[in-house]
């Protein structure tokens, strides 16, 4: 799974995830992409299971560029645990993702194949995704 | 020799996000007009023509014949942003040009035939940049710049001194700067793995 090799603090805050990603949402690598249409926190399990998707549905052909990474650690408390007695442990890492950020990028298959690896990936997601590519004739 | 687009350009009084929006909800999207040691002026532009302007491959090297409040100017768009998620066009940078002085523009690479490492030997073509700055007059900048890749094996690899010589433009960039290279795909060095790993096992007759 992907993670920080070292961090300076071992929990955070939550934080907001207001706004659209005004960076990081074009198609900067590869040919095809998938692009969040929502925010959420996508976990390290999560990107590792749409990789694999990606991976296998494109049969080890191509390459393909991850555009996010879990820098955030969730904490948690034990189940049956009261309140308080201070902040859980850190549980697992999430990537923050905002409306408009291009998660995956991938170059060297065709449209048909690439499309169908993004919506085999989205399965893996828990939001909505669109599928973008360079020969769209966009502004992209 | 490229063709001029006629672009009416309208000089907008308001400033501010707000008067932005209701700009854009009427159809036409902000720009500013700068260069050429001129005051620079904001003003309004139809949404749809410059779309459709921007939306094609080298649309950001299109000469602007400018109608309206910069009448008789020439421009090219040299920046513009779109929303990360509808993709429409929120502002546009136009900056005014002299026909008759070169500029420096980026212009698209495009990869003629298919390469024999693509071809033969399971290789994929990866484009590390998509474009190379070039130095021309407004008028002689190309659509694009094909470079012939059919000879190309894996791990070969075209790069910017490479693209051919032309009387219309001369090169701006490093010429060692790598536009496109042939990689040999995970799956063509595996079964390579494969394969040399069932000689090792079969073992050197004794």
């Amino acid at each position: 799974m992907l993670m920080p090799k070292k961090t300076r603090y071992r929990k955070m805050q939550r934080g907001r995830r207001r706004g659209k990603a005004w960076r990081g949402s074009g198609l900067d690598f590869g040919d095809f992409g998938m692009k969040a249409l929502e925010a959420a926190w996508i976990t390290d399990r999560q990107i590792e299971a749409a990789r694999i998707a990606i991976s296998r549905s494109v049969k080890r052909g191509g390459k393909l560029w991850i555009r996010i990474f879990p820098d955030k650690a969730i904490s948690k408390k034990p189940a049956e645990t009261r309140m308080g007695k201070g902040k859980g442990a850190p549980d697992q890492w999430v990537a923050v993702v905002k409306p408009g950020r291009m998660m995956f990028e991938v170059e060297g298959v065709d449209e048909a194949v690439a499309r169908r690896a993004m919506e085999l990936a989205a399965q893996k997601l828990p939001i909505p995704v669109r599928f973008v590519s360079r020969f769209d004739g966009g502004l992209l | 020799m490229q063709r001029q687009i006629q672009m009416e350009v309208a000089e907008r009084p308001e400033r501010g996000k707000n008067a932005a929006r209701r700009l854009r909800a009427s159809g036409k999207v902000p720009a500013i007009v700068y260069g050429l040691m001129d005051e620079p002026k904001s003003v309004a532009i139809d949404t749809r023509a410059i779309t459709k302007v921007l939306s094609e491959p080298s649309g950001r090297n299109r000469v602007f014949q400018l109608t309206g409040d910069e009448s008789g100017r020439h421009a090219m768009a040299v920046d513009y942003q779109i929303d990360p998620v509808r993709h429409t066009l929120l502002h546009v940078d136009l900056r005014r040009i002299d026909l008759d002085a070169p500029v420096r523009v980026s212009v698209p690479i495009a990869s003629v035939g298919t390469a024999f490492g693509v071809k033969n030997e399971g290789g994929f073509e990866e484009m590390v940049n998509r474009e190379v700055h070039v130095r021309c007059l407004p008028l002689d900048i190309p659509d694009h710049i094909d470079v012939d890749i059919s000879a190309l094996r894996v791990g070969e690899a075209i790069r910017a001194g490479d693209i051919p010589a032309s009387d219309k433009y001369e090169l701006a960039d490093d010429e060692h700067k790598l536009l496109l290279h042939i990689m040999a795909s995970r799956a063509s060095t595996a079964e390579a793995a494969e394969e040399e790993s069932e000689e090792a096992e079969a073992g050197p007759d004794v």
